[in-house]
């Protein structure tokens, strides 16, 4: 059966535990959907537990899910924007100090001002998502663009590719192993400041208002914590990993 | 006959610690002519493939004055380079493409294009391979099938050969040699001109139509030697071995 298939890589992979085979496997398709059920079967079977309507707990799962894909989606266009600009040159050695201060600024600090200014709002939450989220990503892009080689510069340049071709065929494939990268550390950072901006800024969606109300029951917390972590798991098993292993194999010389 | 690229006082100096120049290059004049075969043979350090970066306008920091013929601009140049530089996250047939992407040729143009080159260069079966699945002798045909593929009046070439075993060597030079002795195959009516840089002489005579001998510290060029011998040529004559003589009397290391 395995054999009739065609070798996948016709290069041996540098993991030699790695199993090419295990991406068409029957296995392979069952944990994948066992990551994808996983998570709504414990949140249901937690619903009843706790005594909550599975209604509200998913309504708060799902808003604090679209806050966080779009703070990223955000994040990931600006810290990459702001990478291509201030990468190399002049504009580094004065850009890139100011952006080591800036990653440092105390988030937490001013976040009960701008909740008093902005109230307890998407866009507070998602503002201070994006000021937590960018950091990595922006400095994970920035050195797998000090990774391009001078004579790949050269190359494209006596191929005069320039615009959209040197965008598409160049900048983009040379960033996105550092996008990838940067992603899993500021989603990482992105998790903790999710719930913690929510608690704070005292939406009244989401598993920071979740958290909040079931601050006094620990036993629900600790479930609650563990089904998040459940969902974080799924998550990097079904997204990050593949993208990451994908990422650093197309870079590979 | 009007030079094609014609090199006045040309000198480069590298700053070293910050304070001492060292000069890579001093007062360089030369022609090139439309359609020969130019090589530059010296020791590692006499400066030869700093002169090439400049004539392909590569270094832009040096003084002295390089003037191009009416007839070309630098869209009609073309490098291959001594480690192949081809880029790791795109196929062998992507690789090929960039020049034809970047002077926007219609996709079914760029396919033709890149085919005929696969075709030419025996990589028909790995046009969808990425270089790393391909030995060093194979990624250097891509490197020269790219350089090929935009129909270059002038194709650069750093020392193309020397990361190439003996076996491999020879036949890619008597492909480049048959390619540039029937011009209508890459497009053009007149032979292409090719500058090349190499530390081995019997390449040089192997090749060239003139060479130069170039001496170290600073680099500066000994001696053009015209090579008169007919082609093809015959590795093991007389004549070649007393201009290989010659040669190796000029070089000092």
């Amino acid at each position: 059966m395995r054999k009739s298939h065609p070798h996948p890589y016709s290069h041996p992979h540098p993991n030699p535990h790695f199993n090419p085979y295990i991406y068409r496997s029957r296995l392979h398709r069952l944990v994948t959907v066992l990551f994808v059920v996983l998570p709504f079967v414990f949140f249901f079977f937690f619903a009843q537990f706790a005594k909550i309507s599975s209604g509200k707990l998913f309504a708060d799962i799902g808003i604090s899910l679209s806050r966080m894909a779009i703070a990223y989606i955000i994040a990931l266009i600006l810290a990459w924007i702001c990478a291509i600009l201030f990468y190399q040159g002049r504009r580094a050695a004065i850009a890139l100090p100011f952006f080591d201060v800036l990653q440092s600024f105390p988030t937490f600090a001013a976040l009960p001002l701008a909740s008093f200014f902005l109230g307890p709002s998407n866009t507070t939450v998602i503002i201070f998502l994006v000021i937590t989220i960018i950091w990595p990503i922006f400095f994970s892009i920035i050195s797998s663009l000090h990774l391009i080689r001078r004579d790949w510069n050269e190359a494209v340049g006596i191929a005069q590719l320039s615009g959209f071709a040197y965008f598409k065929l160049f900048l983009l494939p040379i960033t996105i192993p550092g996008a990838v990268t940067g992603s899993l550390i500021g989603l990482g950072d992105g998790w903790g400041a999710l719930v913690a901006t929510e608690i704070i800024v005292g939406a009244r969606m989401g598993l920071g208002n979740f958290f909040n109300l079931f601050s006094q029951n620990p036993r629900i917390t600790t479930f609650g914590i563990l089904g998040f972590l459940i969902l974080i798991f799924s998550i990097n098993k079904l997204v990050w990993t593949p993208l990451l292993e994908w990422s650093h194999r197309k870079m590979e010389e | 006959m009007k030079p094609l690229i014609t090199l006045k006082n040309i000198s480069k100096e590298f700053i070293e610690d910050g304070f001492h120049g060292m000069t890579a290059l001093a007062d360089i004049n030369l022609e090139i002519l439309s359609g020969e075969i130019f090589v530059f043979v010296g020791p590692s350090g006499s400066g030869k493939s700093t002169i090439l970066r400049i004539m392909s306008g590569l270094e832009k920091d040096f003084k002295g004055e390089v003037i191009f013929g009416e007839s070309i601009a630098p869209r009609d140049f073309s490098f291959v380079f001594q480690q192949f530089a081809l880029l790791p996250w795109l196929t062998v047939a992507e690789n090929i493409s960039i020049g034809l992407v970047a002077r926007n040729m219609s996709a079914r143009h760029v396919k033709e294009r890149v085919n005929k080159e696969l075709k030419r260069f025996g990589l028909e079966k790995f046009g969808n391979e990425y270089p790393r699945e391909l030995s060093g002798g194979m990624r250097q045909r891509v490197g020269i099938a790219r350089a090929l593929a935009t129909d270059p009046k002038v194709i650069f070439m750093d020392e193309p050969f020397s990361e190439l075993d003996s076996f491999t060597a020879e036949e890619l030079r008597k492909e480049l040699l048959r390619i540039w002795q029937n011009p209508e195959w890459i497009g053009g009516e007149a032979r292409p001109t090719i500058v090349m840089v190499t530390h081995i002489v019997e390449e040089a005579i192997e090749l060239a139509d003139r060479i130069a001998v170039l001496t170290p510290r600073p680099g500066k060029i000994e001696r053009i030697v015209k090579n008169g011998l007919p082609r093809p040529r015959e590795l093991r004559s007389q004549a070649f071995y007393a201009l290989e003589d010659e040669l190796y009397r000029l070089i000092k290391p």
